[in-house]
């Protein structure tokens, strides 16, 4: 495989088909989400090119790329600014689906996953059940062909945007709990769903509470046997450690910082770029980074060559998230005062007013608050340490 | 970059890893370091006839060709078992310069080495510098069709037991301290003077004196321009060596604290059932396993001749560094008192560790070093051309 050439043809792609808006879009993405619009314009635009999705098998609408492929991919892809597509289905979803489903389900939400049709939202977490996600309560109570759920999830990510929410529900009250859980996937259009955005610290809406109330969900769209969702579950967040690429988001950080200073003083006079002290913990912040996408490289490798990533794949998602934090947080501090301003609306691509703080500033404060989620979603990182510890232990 | 080893590689370590664990117990060092010898001559003769002191030697110069991925291996080993002889200080710095010199002399010194009968020392640190690349006082004059070296230097690694010493010695003669050249000393050359002692984690060294020791013309083996490009060619590979002890000395600490902490019952249940100590153990985790991927990808850049291997060797020393002083000081931590004892090998491992932090440049040296190196580089893709570490694999 002539990697160098696979490189130079996804950089003319991107030279290509990122216009400028799209750009801008992924320049000023400071959370997991860009733009909504321009997400899904660039969404469209891989579709219609065939790489949408590098990460699914040739025979549903996959590549055929791999490991080292799809890691240049999305490397270069953050490297030229494109916004992130969103993960839901593309990275959740569609693997599960793929994995589990029937094939009546494949046929029909695989290929809008795809095309972008279908925008999916994931309804795990409940008010009282976080980290302790088997603790949930919203209820799913059969009803001849149909489920009828009641109770409310939080924490959902883009679901004022989406049409679809994946959920798990209690379909069963168990000793254990995991064992009464089942996978249901609804339509957001199904009477008695009510959406309330939740205005995140950065000012703008990501998350939501979605309130289910009487809602009828066909039985034929529940994935895997009834009270078996756990293990589905399960399957959906191993996939959502393994499938992120922290090395691309390091460099894009990295580069953020480089911009920085090479504009701003710091309190000496100097340009940060000269301080010795702030460098010498950038030099650090940036080994560290380096480690980490040598690990991700182990990793990839090993897949390639068939071994178990093991407590490895937790350990990317640990380490990954909290690098990306102290790259944050050293960008914030090379901002200095230019933090302050706060103007959400200077974050969206087409907004033409005039910014407070110059454009290189523009995203630091935003990124290091977004980014402080990172290591709450998907596994909080005390929980992946417990497992991690279980892996390494034994006990 | 998956380091997957070859068949001859798996066999090297396997062969490496059972030496060590039926000959090298901690008892026995413990043993041989109460007792007056700097190292075991019977261990060092049993490397010499498993062929590891000719591992590192190009095949033209009676070696064994090894890579840097077989000294990674190698290396990891001894630190694993905390080996005190002094295979860093005859074989990785000494034979290297040798190597890099080339010529007869150096043939016939490398030839000994291979053999397990000579032992070399590198001597380049002094009070003023504690770096190769140091500006030295030590100084060498032309005397008599040769040259006459006067200075001491300081914390010579296996100084005390070695037949020759390469020693650095500036040429110029205004002035303080000068740019190393590079001069073969026989160690009972009329005027070289040794004070030897121990150091902290096991090994001897010594201060030397030259007290006007007078040598052949031939005995400068590189002068200072020749002196900066060979050690060039030695210090990445004599960091790469470092950096896997390092790693093996991570290994055996967080293994032994594994099983410790699973063991050792307090407020009846295991230690290992605390989440405070779990928790503690995932973070030593992380962190030798950050450093491991470092070590590899030097390693791997180191074998294809890459131009990146400086910067990479910088970023390894400086991680290995953070990560086996963590390691090291957590181990202790979760043992408790048993492991401030000499008699118990985990303690071990963080003295070792903190005298490879002070070897060849510290954290804060090679961070300053890798910014210089990397020149706005990290923030490129890893490898623009070519695909990066993956194209040959």
């Amino acid at each position: 495989m002539d990697y160098g050439a696979f490189r130079r043809e996804v950089r003319a792609f991107l030279d290509e088909a990122l216009t400028p808006r799209l750009k801008r879009a992924g320049q000023l993405q400071t959370s997991v989400f860009a733009d909504f619009e321009a997400t899904m314009e660039w969404h469209r635009i891989l579709y219609r090119k065939g790489w949408v999705a590098p990460d699914w098998p040739p025979e549903y609408g996959g590549t055929g790329w791999d490991l080292i492929q799809r890691h240049i991919f999305q490397e270069e892809c953050k490297l030229a600014d494109a916004p992130s597509l969103l993960p839901m289905g593309l990275q959740m979803l569609g693997p599960l689906l793929i994995r589990y489903g029937t094939e009546a389900q494949k046929a029909h939400y695989l290929p809008r996953i795809l095309s972008g049709e279908d925008v999916w939202c994931q309804g795990y977490s409940e008010p009282g059940a976080g980290s302790d996600l088997a603790s949930l309560k919203t209820r799913a109570v059969r009803d001849g062909d149909h489920y009828v759920v009641d109770g409310s999830k939080i924490w959902t990510s883009m679901a004022h945007h989406a049409n679809r929410i994946f959920c798990l529900v209690r379909t069963a009250n168990t000793e254990k709990p995991q064992a009464g859980i089942s996978f249901l996937l609804v339509d957001m259009a199904t009477p008695g769903i009510t959406v309330r955005p939740i205005v995140g610290l950065d000012g703008r809406v990501e998350q939501c509470e979605v309130f289910f109330d009487g809602v009828r969900v066909p039985v034929e769209n529940r994935v895997g046997a009834e009270n078996q969702g756990w293990e589905v579950a399960k399957y959906l967040l191993a996939f959502e450690r393994g499938g992120h690429h922290f090395a691309a988001d390091h460099k894009k950080q990295l580069r953020r910082i480089a911009r920085i200073l090479a504009a701003e003083a710091d309190p000496e006079g100097r340009l940060r770029g000269e301080d010795p002290d702030f460098c010498a913990r950038l030099a650090a912040a940036e080994v560290e980074a380096l480690a980490l996408e040598y690990t991700e490289l182990r990793v990839k490798g090993g897949l390639a060559a068939g071994a178990s990533p093991g407590a490895l794949s937790s350990l990317i998602k640990v380490a990954g998230c909290e690098i990306g934090q102290r790259l944050d947080a050293l960008a914030l501090e090379a901002a200095g005062l230019w933090c302050a301003p706060f103007q959400p609306e200077a974050l969206s691509p087409d907004w033409t007013g005039t910014p407070a703080a110059p454009d290189h500033a523009l995203t630091a404060m935003a990124c290091y608050v977004d980014n402080r989620a990172s290591t709450i979603y998907g596994g909080a990182a005390e929980v992946q340490r417990d497992i991690m510890a279980r892996h390494l232990l034994g006990l | 970059m998956h380091l997957e080893l070859s068949e001859e590689q798996r066999l090297l370590a396997d062969s490496i890893e059972r030496f060590l664990r039926d000959h090298y117990a901690f008892e026995r060092r413990r043993e041989l370091l109460a007792g007056s010898e700097p190292f075991g001559r019977d261990t060092w003769q049993a490397f010499a006839d498993l062929g590891l002191l000719a591992l590192p030697f190009a095949e033209t110069q009676g070696g064994l060709g090894g890579g840097a991925v077989e000294l990674l291996l190698l290396a990891e080993a001894l630190g694993r078992h905390l080996v005190v002889e002094p295979y860093f200080e005859t074989v990785i710095l000494a034979g290297g310069l040798l190597a890099a010199c080339g010529g007869e002399r150096a043939a016939a010194l490398l030839e000994g080495i291979q053999s397990g009968a000579v032992q070399g020392a590198f001597a380049y640190a002094e009070r003023g510098g504690g770096l190769p690349e140091s500006a030295v006082a030590t100084r060498a004059q032309p005397a008599a069709g040769g040259w006459r070296l006067a200075g001491r230097k300081a914390v010579v690694f296996n100084g005390a037991a070695a037949d020759f010493l390469l020693v650095t010695a500036s040429e110029e003669t205004e002035g303080g301290a000068g740019a190393p050249a590079l001069f073969l000393v026989p160690g009972e050359a009329p005027g070289v003077h040794r004070r030897p002692y121990r150091t902290w984690d096991g090994r001897s060294a010594c201060e030397l004196e030259l007290a006007g020791v007078e040598l052949p013309a031939e005995a400068r083996l590189f002068d200072a321009a020749a002196f900066a490009g060979a050690w060039a060619r030695v210090r990445d590979r004599a960091l790469l060596f470092l950096c896997a002890e390092a790693l093996g000395g991570m290994e055996g600490a967080f293994a032994a604290t594994v099983e410790y902490t699973k063991g050792r019952v307090q407020f009846g249940q295991p230690l290992a059932r605390f989440q405070v100590v779990r928790h503690r153990l995932v973070d030593m985790y992380i962190q030798k396993e950050l450093a491991r991927s470092l070590v590899q990808a030097l390693a791997w850049h180191l074998d294809r001749d890459d131009p990146a291997a400086p910067r990479i060797a910088a970023a390894a020393k400086a991680q290995l560094s953070a990560a086996g002083r963590f390691v090291t000081e957590n181990a202790i931590q979760l043992h408790g008192g048993i492991a401030m004892t000499d008699e118990y090998h985990v303690g071990h491992y963080l003295k070792r560790q903190a005298v490879i932090d002070a070897l060849l440049g510290d954290r804060a040296w090679h961070l300053a070093r890798y910014r210089r190196l990397a020149d706005g580089g990290a923030l490129q893709a890893t490898e623009t051309e070519g695909g990066g570490p993956w194209t040959s694999s």
